[in-house]
């Protein structure tokens, strides 16, 4: 009996430490944004179907500096929300010492993100149809599924976004000093492209690119010495992609028709 | 007699209306303007001779070719006003700025922003629009803007100064910081080498920026 009793008791500590305490922001009406600011952690987003029902919420796990990890019951102590114009600010409060908290988010997807990480963590993020912002300082960044436009800033990271719809009209820009660049596209995007890998680099594309001069390490994956920096055109040209790194490789790849 | 009653009589008489004045004076006046009267009715109409009536409409057709103004101010204010309208509408193209900056307000988001910056590459900017885009460089906030605007003003190196490269002493983003090194590493007229020792010594700098620095300093 007392090892059923220790089983039961181990069970239910792992449980409590590794779920999240769900905090439900579906009262926040008419959010035309969410907005997050945070230090140390990794933050998910992900976007949710409005024709289905309708998701809004957040859970949150603090790790300590002892790198103890627990889920977050009581939110108003780690993180805070403010709408202002329409806009849910969500932020976490500053590190006590050497401490993360990590953020995971479900929210409808036609709201706009954006996020500051100011310290560090992996950012991910999918299903957002109404544009994406992000600057971080370390950590990757991964978008999937995203709509209408991104921009993104990172440190040291690299960055990968995957489209499946793009506003014709509206610029995107993957800018990271540390890290490989990837983008995906629908096989129809229009876009002048700006392409600037400084070191260790090369090209790779599944479209035809219509450049001012010569890619240096056009689809073949040789490290350059040489800075590759090009001016060029997918698809006849449109609005900027702008794709740049200090230090590793481009891509830009063709999403399936 | 009164004076007024005195020209009374004389023009009753010249008019006809009394025969003759009774008074000796005034009859004497009276006679004296009659015959004054009829020899003006005898004097023959003075004819112009034609030379004279040319060498007139000569000097009138003259007068209106060449007439000045009595105020010679009045003639050339019109001037005066075009003139002052260029100068002012050249110091608010190059100082208060142009259409481009006067457009760039009007936009709000920042993809939009983003998007009109990388437009400009494909204008002639002028030193008043450098100007503006360096002046912008410090007070944008987002990262992706000022990375395009780094790579715009990088095609006009020798239009640019140590004012933007001093940007780089308030600037805290990697990226930003990682573009003005860039630029400042193909500049070639101007030495930035102690302002990038001062850089240097800040503690808050990226791992990967600080190798630039160095890297830029020991190529120097």
């Amino acid at each position: 009996m007392k090892t059923i009793n220790l089983i039961l008791i181990t069970l239910l500590l792992v449980v409590s430490t590794n779920s999240y305490s769900q905090k439900d922001l579906s009262d926040y009406k008419d959010i035309e944004g969410v907005y997050i600011t945070s230090y140390w952690g990794n933050i998910n987003v992900i976007g949710t179907t409005i024709n289905k029902k309708k998701v809004f919420n957040i859970e949150a796990k603090h790790t300590d500096t002892s790198k103890k990890t627990v889920s977050i019951d009581d939110l108003s102590n780690f993180v805070s929300f403010e709408v202002i114009k329409k806009k849910l600010y969500i932020q976490t409060r500053k590190p006590k010492g050497f401490e993360s908290i990590d953020l995971n988010l479900k929210i409808p997807e036609n709201l706009f993100l954006e996020i500051e990480l100011l310290k560090g963590g992996e950012i991910y993020a999918e299903n957002l149809r109404n544009g994406v912002e992000i600057n971080t300082l370390n950590g990757s960044v991964k978008l999937e599924r995203i709509g209408k436009y991104a921009l993104v800033n990172a440190a040291n990271g690299e960055i990968a976004t995957s489209f499946d719809t793009i506003d014709k009209k509206q610029p995107i820009s993957l800018v990271t000093i540390n890290g490989g660049v990837t983008v995906a596209l629908p096989h129809t995007a229009k876009r002048d492209l700006r392409l600037i890998s400084r070191k260790n680099g090369y090209v790779e594309s599944d479209f035809n690119i219509d450049s001012d001069k010569k890619i240096i390490n056009l689809n073949s994956k040789q490290y350059s010495r040489q800075p590759i920096i090009n001016t060029a055109r997918i698809n006849g040209g449109g609005s900027l992609l702008f794709l740049s790194t200090e230090n590793g490789p481009i891509a830009i790849k063709k999403l399936k028709a | 007699m009164k004076e007024d009653q005195f020209d009374k009589e004389i023009m009753d008489y010249l008019d006809g209306v009394t025969n003759k004045p009774v008074n000796e004076e005034v009859s004497e006046q009276g006679e004296e303007l009659k015959q004054i009267l009829s020899e003006l009715k005898g004097i023959p109409h003075e004819k112009v001779s034609p030379a004279t009536d040319a060498k007139f409409y000569k000097f009138v057709e003259e007068k209106n070719t060449n007439s000045k103004p009595i105020i010679k101010f009045k003639a050339w204010w019109p001037y005066l006003t075009a003139a002052a309208s260029i100068i002012i509408l050249f110091f608010m193209l190059t100082n208060s700025n142009n259409g481009f900056e006067y457009d760039y307000r009007k936009l709000r988001s920042n993809p939009d922003r983003l998007g009109f910056i990388y437009e400009l590459n494909k204008q002639q900017l002028s030193s008043g629009d450098i100007s503006w885009l360096k002046s912008e460089l410090k007070n944008e906030i987002n990262p992706n803007i000022k990375v395009t605007i780094v790579d715009l003003l990088a095609n006009y190196q020798s239009k640019l100064d140590n004012e933007f490269y001093n940007s780089l002493k308030s600037e805290s983003i990697p990226s930003v910081q990682m573009a003005l090194l860039n630029s400042l590493e193909s500049s070639e007229h101007i030495d930035f080498s102690s302002e990038l020792l001062v850089f240097n010594q800040r503690k808050d700098l990226d791992k990967t920026v600080r190798q630039k620095v160095k890297y830029i300093l020991s190529n120097q």
